[in-house]
């Protein structure tokens, strides 16, 4: 039997072909027995499927479905719905006329914060340094990359032979050690000279000071050479005072000489141009004859200065050589 | 008044439950019994039931009345099945070994499955008789399986099949045909006492 009669057949017996074909195969199936019995089988196995037909789905297993159904789609609406609502309160935040602002101080404060973990150095530590021979300024410099700044004497150190020097390099670092030691001076002097701060550069002079008549201090040339500098040309009267005195602690010497009449002549300063002149009155009184230079400024301060007492102090000292 | 159920569809797309719910309710009896003559298998059906209303539920925002309703429904559940036949034959150890697959490709025999102790000759019951071909309808390619079903135990038309299968009748027939083809080779040597 060909294949193509065969489903016609089939199509049949499922009431599936047209009306023309439905008597095409009719009239077949009255001539043909083997068509015939293959058409009993087909309409036998169609009721055995049938009677096997899975019973309908019962009223209990339908309300059991559509129970789960709406509890499975409540569910999923109450998560969008939180879901919803966090982002309807967000854009409420965002987008109202105060939400501008707000919007604007949490954008700048995120920047800020982002600016600040990006820029900000790793944290750290203070380091205390007690070995003078294990540092070097100028080391310490090409190990760090940096220059030492922001140097400050701590005054409230314990033992009255050391001293604490605090500055940034690398790092901050508080560096203590014996006041004789040859860094330390070091850092005076860079403090004196470098430090932005006033009160620091006058506390470092103090420091200075106090330390000069020690042997070992008033014969080192930095700090020599930082006195005088700050003497000429600080900006700020009381350190330039405090150098002054500072350096009268110190073997005198033409340099010295120099910056005293550096400061009559030139410092603008009439109190202390006055301790110049007060000054040399005591080099004098140590002993010490003043020279030809001295004389000579001497007079001309006697005889021209904008303060009268510096020109009467003057002609008095003149008067003593 | 009974609304239709274009108007059902607008009013549950504007987000009424009431509405959505009336509409699961004039076509969910037909969803869980195409699903449960495909699986023959209650839990298998409701599962299938739960995922094609969900899938309803959040399509029916997009739904644009190009088709019937009942036939985006169907397609749904059409593809759910077929999604969920695979799902479990790959999960299924025992049905990956099975043979069958697709047409041409030879299936298990049913004879080949008969306790040794049941022949052909003693299988006289009725009840086992229906097992077996249960069992051969089961190892259809789900294709087959699936106009197979639809058109013995939900007695559609070819022409709804093909609409809901979204192929051609002639393909729904060449389904039909192979699927009874196979299963008379399967049960031919099975002697059935109606």
């Amino acid at each position: 039997m060909k294949n193509e009669l065969k489903e016609k057949l089939f199509l049949y017996s499922i009431n599936e072909l047209s009306e023309k074909e439905r008597k095409e195969i009719e009239n077949l199936l009255s001539e043909d027995l083997e068509l015939k019995k293959e058409f009993d089988e087909l309409i036998n196995l169609g009721e055995a499927i049938g009677s096997n037909k899975p019973s309908p789905a019962s009223d209990d297993e339908l309300a059991i479905a559509r129970r789960d159904l709406l509890r499975s789609i409540r569910t999923q609406e109450a998560e969008v719905s939180s879901f919803s609502r966090f982002v309807a309160s967000l854009k409420g935040a965002l987008f109202n006329r105060y939400g501008f602002a707000f919007t604007g101080a949490t954008t700048l404060f995120i920047g800020i914060f982002v600016g600040y973990i990006f820029f900000s150095q790793q944290p750290i530590n203070k380091q205390i340094l007690t070995d003078s021979t294990s540092i070097d300024i100028n080391k310490l410099q090409e190990e760090g990359d940096t220059e030492i700044s922001n140097i400050r004497v701590n005054e409230s150190t314990t033992k009255p032979d050391e001293i604490e020097i605090r500055f940034d390099a690398f790092k901050p670092i508080s560096y203590k050690a014996k006041k004789k030691d040859p860094f330390v001076k070091q850092l005076l002097s860079e403090a004196l000279l470098n430090s932005s701060n006033p009160g620091d550069r006058i506390r470092t002079v103090n420091k200075i000071s106090t330390q000069v008549q020690s042997k070992g201090f008033n014969d080192d040339p930095k700090i020599k050479a930082a006195l005088l500098k700050a003497l000429k040309s600080d900006d700020n009267a009381a350190v330039r005072k405090e150098a002054l005195y500072s350096l009268m602690q110190f073997p005198y010497d033409e340099e010295i000489r120099d910056g005293l009449l550096n400061t009559l002549s030139n410092d603008k300063n009439s109190g202390l141009r006055v301790a110049a002149i007060n000054a040399l009155a005591d080099i004098k009184t140590k002993g010490i004859s003043l020279d030809e230079v001295i004389r000579k400024t001497l007079n001309k301060k006697a005889d021209q200065d904008d303060n009268d007492f510096v020109k009467i102090r003057s002609a008095s000292l003149l008067k003593e050589l | 008044m009974k609304l239709n159920d274009k108007e059902l569809i607008l009013k549950a797309q504007s987000g009424n439950m009431e509405a959505f719910e009336e509409l699961i309710y004039r076509y969910d009896n037909q969803v869980l019994n195409i699903a449960k003559s495909f699986r023959n298998n209650s839990d298998d059906a409701k599962d299938i039931y739960q995922e094609v209303f969900i899938r309803v539920y959040n399509g029916l925002k997009n739904f644009q009345f190009k088709s019937e309703f009942s036939t985006w429904l169907f397609r749904i559940t059409t593809n759910v099945c077929l999604t969920f036949a695979e799902k479990k034959k790959r999960n299924n150890h025992e049905s990956i070994d099975d043979v069958v697959t697709y047409d041409g490709e030879e299936i298990e025999k049913v004879s080949d499955s008969i306790p040794g102790d049941l022949t052909t000759d003693s299988l006289i019951n009725k009840t086992d008789f229906y097992k077996q071909i249960n069992k051969v309808i089961d190892k259809l390619p789900v294709q087959q399986k699936l106009a197979f079903t639809m058109k013995y135990f939900q007695e559609l038309k070819i022409r709804e099949i093909a609409e809901i299968m979204n192929c051609n009748e002639g393909t729904v027939k060449r389904y039909l045909f192979t699927a009874v083809t196979k299963l008379r080779e399967q049960l031919k040597n099975l002697k059935h006492e109606v």
